[in-house]
């Protein structure tokens, strides 16, 4: 997760990797000339260093990439399977989520006549100030089934949740540590046309989530405090999304 | 104890790295003392290479004639006395060392410096002095040179000629120059600190002065030693004179304020009254003359178109006798002391102010002027450059008012910047880094206790840096203390040394904008003077962890406590293993054998010996690197241990009914080696401290920890190591102490002699009473050589620490960080530290100590620093 979050970070910033080419601020005992660039005679170590640290974050970017094909296939093969003349489609997001900062995308797609399938998608990339903030990229794949014609009235539902995690949090950061938060959870929706192809859609959903996440002093760099698995049991879900039906 | 955690790995690395060593890379200095408590080095020493300000050329006075001034406030009259009017001096200095006719400048002079007119042409100089003897034979020195650069920025005031030339005849001329008087009460009429002023005047007009006979005496009876009842009754007589001062000095400035004639009437009846208080018994000490000096040559430059002409010669004599004192005082003694702290932090200010402030209206007044100006241009601040203060963090503040009024009031007249001088960025620099906002000084020189944070003197002096010098990031300190306590630098309204209400009435400069603390970078190290620290956070106070390091050229003389090699730590401004033991008086017996005694501090004695008290206790820093993501420190204390040699600390503990014997703690030295490293692992919070011992016999070396709140905690249980902790409210230490072998270990919550109140009641005659402090000392079995590393973190109460953990390879791993330290009695000494993700390395294998950050590799060798007296 903290590779994938430098990753997107060096792209929405490619002045990032500029930055860390330069030397570093110092002040010794040695003299200048005690000072040399490792293994050049000309300073291009630095950009070599860092060329090098870039090329990891470049393997890094490649095998999110391939991962991402492999999982966007399947699934497109998945959804491929059902045929309907005419299938419920929209797409979707939660308010609740965006005035917290935490953009959010949602497909979904009638797979039976009672039954659709979703992949909510969930990113934030930013601090709210200084010391708060809530960094997550999380999907929430799951099923719905409707009391009545999809995309209109009540639902109820499972899905399964994915999160990577950064928050931080006065003294304290967390950050899911080695795979991400993982959970199970049942949900209820109700969705209320506004005419056209416009809805709104209300949502509440509880579950399971084990997560295993370190703890480290709320400052750049600061250090790990301790790594900690916790079970979790309540909400998982509160939405007011608002619904383009395709 | 775990023996030995060496990584095979690194020894190969290590190999290739010792055989390529510089065999230059650790130097083992034999000097007595680096510095001296009169000079004993030429300046510039021989060879120097001089890019910053004009040479002054100064030299040491012919032994008889040293002297070491007074050794304790009140014992004045024990000091030698020195015939200074044998004192002639010739000096000659040219481009050519024959010193041929016509290109050579030859000068004579009754002090032991000269400052030429003109600065120096770039280019190498030579230059000698000669004592002239009683025979009128001259005494030469060895001829010197010094090059100087081709800097056209340097540092070069104008020359006494020029000062004087343009010093107003007119009155007032110190505090405000009669030209601009008008105008500068308007531009006062819309500070604070113009109401200030009037209400301390005002004030004083309704309350009676106070007298003499006021001076407590009632605890006098109950104190055992003359030097004793000397400090006793030299705080008790500065208690009623000093407060007297204060009041006055409002009324001085309130009538320059206000031209309203009540207000001089009222302070010259107060300061006429005082004139006579010298004659009683009770006063006592250096300082009382110099508030007497102060008021009555700012009331009579003041009220100069006021007073009468009886008046007028009154305040004259008065001035003058006492000036003439002064002078005789200073004179062949201050320019060549290491650092006379009374007299540099109040006195010699007060002097010379007084001098310009009656300049013309006797014969002496050109002599004086010549001097007080020119010791200002050579010895200023009276000590070496990096900019810190050698007497430590509560002693630096004292001498607020002297490093601003002075500049300010040398650049107001010549019209020339004296705050250009590099040394005041420098020490910015200094006041930020060893006190932080809002948090505990670095716990340096003696009744550092006290500084539980940036109190109102210094943010005044930060605030007048940010102004003057247009420091920004001095600027921010001061706003994020003035915007959780907008009223907080009235408290240091009239406090005598330190009260820059003035300054800041004459200065219109704003504070200004621009990059703040977070601009620093963590950590700095102030070679000469031998300091160093660093925060991991100039942004959150609360979350911050701090290091300060120590390991001086100074030694242990002045204020400046004896704790060579030694460290402090802090977390959210709290300190948590920290320097021990109060400053009850300058000398008693648990001020001195407690507080100044390295007992008191995180170091190491050998068989339980401290270090020496004096010049002669010295260390050094040979090595240092800060950046943004490592510090790293060495300290070398291997010359501080042995008897006390130091004739004035023999002096003063004589009179103070102490003895240096090894009852008490110290004896001949058997120290060979004692070398400290120190690296900050990141802004982890955590440090390693590894430890190089050896010395000419088995000794038991003790290592040392204290804490001024909670208790020690030990825990042995582990077979790698010991686990020292304490806590401080919110904040804890955690040190994870590895040795060459099995340690006992002890605490303790008693001092080696009880801290009593006899000095410091309040003006009711309450004595408050100390607080014990913890002590936790680790005796090795004795060696004659040993090794020690402590891993140290300092974090939140509510985060507890993570325990070191043994790799099976033998590394040492916390938080993002590997260790590699040889505690072996046998092979080099040696450490490897290596950040975990990142290219951040330091490497020492007993040789240079090499770091690599981010492919920028840096080999450390020891470098001597330059140092001035």
């Amino acid at each position: 997760m903290k590779k994938l979050l430098i990753l997107l970070l060096a792209m929405a910033l490619p002045s990032v990797a500029a930055l860390q080419a330069q030397a570093p601020r110092i002040r010794t005992s040695a003299t200048p000339a005690q000072t040399a660039v490792k293994g050049a005679e000309v300073p291009k170590a630095p950009k070599a260093a860092n060329a090098s640290k870039a090329a990891k974050a470049g393997k890094t970017a490649d095998a999110t990439a391939v991962k991402g094909k492999k999982k966007g296939g399947k699934k497109a093969q998945a959804v491929a399977t059902p045929s309907f003349d005419r299938p419920y489609m929209a797409i979707k997001t939660n308010v609740a989520y965006d005035a917290l900062a935490v953009l959010n995308l949602t497909y979904e797609c009638q797979f039976a006549s009672h039954f659709t399938a979703e992949i909510p998608v969930m990113w934030s990339l930013w601090d709210w100030k200084e010391d708060r903030g809530v960094r997550t990229v999380a999907i929430q794949p799951g099923v719905k089934y409707w009391f009545g014609t999809p995309g209109s009235g009540h639902a109820i539902g499972a899905d399964f949740d994915l999160a990577w995690y950064n928050v931080k949090w006065d003294d304290d950061r967390y950050q899911s540590a080695s795979r991400p938060a993982m959970g199970v959870s049942i949900n209820y929706a109700y969705s209320l046309n506004l005419g056209k192809n416009w809805k709104a859609e209300f949502s509440l959903g509880v579950g399971y989530i084990n997560t295993r996440y370190n703890t480290y002093y709320n400052i750049t760099d600061g250090a790990l405090i301790d790594t900690r698995t916790k079970n979790y049991f309540g909400p998982t879900r509160v939405g007011i999304s608002l619904v383009y039906s395709l | 104890m775990k023996k030995h955690f060496f990584l095979p790995l690194a020894l190969l690395c290590g190999t290739f790295l010792i055989a390529s060593a510089d065999p230059g890379a650790n130097i083992r200095l034999t000097d007595v003392s680096l510095m001296h408590e009169s000079r004993d080095t030429p300046y510039p020493t021989d060879g120097w290479v001089e890019n910053e300000r004009a040479v002054s050329f100064q030299w040491p006075m012919p032994v008889w004639a040293r002297g070491k001034g007074a050794p304790l406030d009140g014992m004045e009259h024990t000091v030698k006395k020195v015939d200074k009017s044998k004192l002639h001096y010739k000096l000659r200095y040219s481009t050519d060392k024959t010193f041929p006719a016509g290109n050579t400048t030859a000068v004579e002079t009754i002090w032991p410096f000269y400052n030429p007119a003109k600065p120096l042409a770039p280019g190498k100089w030579y230059w000698q002095y000669a004592y002239v003897n009683e025979d009128g034979t001259d005494q030469w020195s060895p001829v010197y040179s010094v090059t100087v650069s081709d800097n056209k920025n340097i540092f070069a005031p104008p020359s006494f000629d020029e000062f004087i030339a343009k010093l107003p005849t007119t009155h007032p001329r110190i505090l405000v120059d009669a030209a601009h008087w008008d105008e500068f009460i308007e531009n006062a009429k819309d500070k604070p600190e113009y109401q200030w002023y009037i209400d301390v005047a005002n004030k004083a007009l309704e309350t009676p002065m106070k007298r003499v006979e006021d001076i407590r005496t009632d605890a006098v009876a109950n104190l055992d030693t003359p030097m004793k009842r000397k400090a006793y009754l030299t705080r008790e007589s500065r208690r009623i004179i000093d407060a007297e001062e204060s009041t006055c000095d409002g009324l001085i400035r309130a009538y320059l304020l206000t031209k309203d004639r009540r207000y001089a009437d009222e302070a010259i009846r107060r300061i006429t009254t005082m004139f006579s208080w010298g004659d009683n018994p009770n006063v006592q000490g250096d300082f009382n003359d110099g508030a007497i000096v102060s008021i009555a040559s700012m009331a009579y430059d003041s009220f100069y178109n006021l007073l009468t002409p009886e008046q007028k010669k009154l305040f004259l004599e008065q001035l003058k006798g006492r000036i003439a004192k002064m002078y005789a005082h200073y004179n062949n003694y201050l320019e060549n002391h290491i650092a006379e702290n009374h007299l540099w932090q109040m006195n010699f200010r007060i002097t010379s102010l007084a001098v310009y402030a009656t300049y013309g209206d006797y014969d002496e007044s050109k002599l004086w002027a010549d001097y007080c100006y020119n010791v200002w241009l050579c010895r200023f601040p009276g000590l070496n450059r990096d900019g810190a203060w050698h007497n430590g963090d509560s002693y630096f503040t004292v001498n607020t008012r002297t490093l601003v009024e002075m500049p300010w009031f040398y650049s107001r007249v010549t019209g020339y910047d004296f705050f250009s001088d590099p040394w005041y960025d420098l020490n910015t620099l200094y006041t930020m880094y060893h006190c932080p906002p809002f948090q505990k000084s670095a716990g340096n020189g003696s009744s550092h206790q006290n500084v539980g944070r940036p109190n109102a003197i210094r943010i005044g002096y930060l605030d007048a840096m940010a102004r003057i010098r247009n420091n920004s990031i001095a600027a921010d300190f001061v706003r994020r203390t003035l915007a959780k306590e907008p009223e907080y630098l009235k408290k240091a309204h009239l406090s005598k040394p330190g009260d820059l209400s003035w300054f800041r009435l004459s200065c219109d400069k704003p504070l200004p904008t621009g990059p703040g603390l977070t601009a620093l970078m963590p950590g700095y190290t102030f070679p000469e003077s031998g300091l160093a620290s660093s925060c991991s956070n100039w942004d959150v106070n609360g979350a911050n962890h701090m290091w300060s390091f120590r390991s001086s050229p100074y030694g242990s003389t002045s204020h400046a406590i004896s704790n060579q090699n030694a460290f402090n730590t802090f977390y959210g401004g709290r300190p948590v293993f920290y320097s021990s033991g109060h400053h009850t008086s300058f000398t008693d017996r648990h001020s001195i054998l407690c507080h100044r005694a390295s007992r008191a501090h995180n170091t190491i004695l050998p068989d339980g010996m401290n270090q020496r008290i004096g010049v002669e206790g010295y260390g050094w820093i040979p090595r240092y690197y800060n950046s943004d993501k490592i510090n790293y420190v060495l300290g070398d204390a291997s010359n501080a241990y042995g008897n006390v040699i130091s004739p004035l600390w023999l002096e003063r503990a004589e009179q103070s009914d102490v003895k240096f014997d090894k009852e008490n703690g110290w004896d001949e030295n058997h120290v060979k080696t004692f070398r400290r490293h120190l690296v900050d692992l990141g802004n982890t919070g955590w440090i390693l401290v590894y430890d190089e011992l050896e010395a000419d016999k088995p000794v038991s070396w003790h290592y040392l920890l204290h804490s001024v709140a909670g208790p020690i905690e030990v825990d042995t249980t582990s077979n790698s190591y010991v686990h020292i902790s304490t806590v401080n409210r919110g904040a804890k230490g955690d040190a994870f102490l590895f040795s060459s072998g099995k340690l006992q270990c002890d605490t303790t919550d008693q001092f080696f002699v009880p801290a009593v109140n006899w000095l410091k009641g309040d003006a009711k005659g309450n004595f408050k009473k100390y607080p014990n402090h913890h002590h936790f000392t680790a005796k090795s079995e004795k060696a004659p050589v040993y090794r020690y590393a402590a891993l140290i973190n300092t974090h939140a109460l509510k985060h507890p620490s993570k325990t070191p953990e043994i790799r099976p390879d033998g590394r040492i791993r916390v938080p993002g960080w590997l260790i590699t330290v040889n505690l072996s009695t046998e092979g080099k000494p040696s450490f490897r530290v290596e950040k975990e993700g990142d290219e951040v390395i330091v490497n020492y294998q007993g040789e240079e100590t090499i770091i690599d950050e981010n492919g920028y590799v840096t080999t450390l060798t020891d470098q001597v620093p330059n140092l001035e007296i």
